[in-house]
């Protein structure tokens, strides 16, 4: 039935316009904010980054297995 | 219109004016829905005072890097799609497309645990925080859990928990905190949150458009949130005890294959079909960045970041994988060594190291 469809095309666009007014509605803060505390993260927590900085190979758990290992 | 019903049905005038009247609404409604969308994008707009890499020109670049394989895991007998870590950091589950299931012992490359899934494509597969489980699920579109037990000739099929039920494959799936919950994303366009347990679901989130293909939770600090990626080009994220779907960002130009957390929980990275990756901010309520080159045309199919989230991983349909500066938007190295397609791809918990899965049946930490 032609009204049946209307009615849902009806309830899926109340829902977008109800989902659209909430994520219009939240709080927003400037790029230059996010943005200077994303890299405060970077830079605070780079010297812990093992990936970024290396490790010994005596701290490495993959280094490439020696000829004498003792466990 | 109207006039055309009444004389083909002039017994249901009634009908005639109600459809005229769903119509009306019909069309206010796409109105506002438009005013809205564009309302939004003017206000994520207008706080766009600055590019993430101009915040970022003061920093040190990063030096050459030299990553190499330190083990290769031989085993699976085709495509490997899915791997997850173990809190332990040493072990690994991952699955392929011909059904199994295998937990590894990174550090000896020795594997620990096998299962042989009753259907094939295991496209997700999750390490339980305890390290006792694992999850796996894809084209028969359960996800189940399988204890696993410390006597290797235990059958582990025998124990195996159905837990979440879709209508269409399975393509992602994650323990919550614990155990105790598991979060799953599929084909159907849905994801969900089932209790262990029982089986019970306990939260639906709708709103994608069509298939969702990746999700990934929010770190434990941030509270309770995830992201999820799909094949309408959407990310979302959702709050997990409403089921709402709190922000929304559509700039990607196909799928989004992989989503990722920023260590901080204040962004998020996507990879997608469109060789981009990119950066977004949840406070700022835009993307941030783009990660991409004339040279790089093929998908990305998985993304993670290092501990420091000074590095973003993306593993290619190229068969490479591109380390990516994330504050200043440059690549600063492009790894080889996979003989086909990079499917998976995860930072180990403690950052020392990361693996990646491939349709050349192997993996590579």
């Amino acid at each position: 039935m032609s009204n049946n469809n209307a009615n849902n095309n009806l309830i899926i666009a109340q829902r977008t316009v109800k989902q659209l007014r909430l994520e219009a509605s939240i709080r927003r803060i400037k790029v230059s904010q996010a943005a200077a505390e994303l890299r405060n993260f970077c830079l605070q927590n780079a010297s812990k980054d093992p990936l970024l900085v290396g490790v010994p190979s005596s701290d490495n758990p993959f280094r490439p297995p020696n000829s004498c290992s003792l466990f | 219109f109207s006039l055309c019903l009444y004389l083909i049905s002039p017994l249901v005038p009634e009908m005639a004016t109600q459809e005229v009247q769903l119509n009306e609404t019909l069309s206010h409604l796409k109105t506002e829905s438009d005013t809205l969308k564009t309302k939004l994008e003017e206000e994520r707009a207008k706080l766009h005072d600055v590019e993430l890499h101009q915040v970022a020109e003061k920093v040190d670049g990063l030096g050459q890097f030299v990553m190499k394989t330190r083990r290769t895991l031989k085993g699976h007998g085709n495509k490997v799609l899915c791997m997850d870590w173990c809190k332990d950091k040493r072990r690994i589950v991952s699955s392929s497309q011909d059904g199994k299931v295998i937990v590894w012992d990174a550090f000896t490359t020795n594997k620990e645990h096998a299962v042989t899934m009753p259907c094939t494509w295991v496209m997700a597969c999750a390490y339980a925080p305890s390290g006792c489980a694992v999850a796996c699920g894809g084209l028969d579109n359960k996800c189940s859990v399988y204890p696993l037990s410390l006597d290797k000739n235990e059958n582990l099929a025998a124990k195996k928990k159905s837990v979440a039920m879709h209508t269409n494959y399975l393509s992602a799936c994650s323990f919550t905190n614990s155990d105790m919950q598991i979060l799953t994303s599929s084909g159907d366009g849905t994801c969900a949150l089932w209790d262990v347990e029982s089986g019970q679901l306990l939260q639906s989130f709708h709103g994608h458009a069509a298939d969702v293909l990746c999700l990934d939770l929010a770190p434990s600090e941030t509270g309770n949130t995830f992201v999820s990626g799909g094949c309408d080009k959407k990310a979302n994220v959702w709050d997990m005890r409403s089921g709402q779907c709190i922000q929304s960002f559509e700039t990607h130009e196909s799928d989004i294959n992989s989503v990722r957390y920023y260590p901080s929980g204040d962004a998020f990275a996507s990879g997608s079909d469109d060789a981009t990756c990119r950066l977004y901010d949840l406070r700022a309520d835009r993307e941030v960045a783009i990660y991409s080159k004339e040279s790089i045309i093929f998908g990305v199919s998985s993304v993670d970041f290092s501990l420091s989230g000074r590095l973003l991983f993306g593993g290619y349909n190229d068969y490479t994988i591109n380390v990516w500066d994330v504050l200043k938007g440059t690549r600063v190295s492009i790894l080889f060594g996979h003989e086909n397609r990079v499917s998976t791809l995860r930072v180990s918990p403690d950052g020392t190291a990361f693996c990646s899965g491939s349709w050349d049946h192997t993996l590579r930490v």
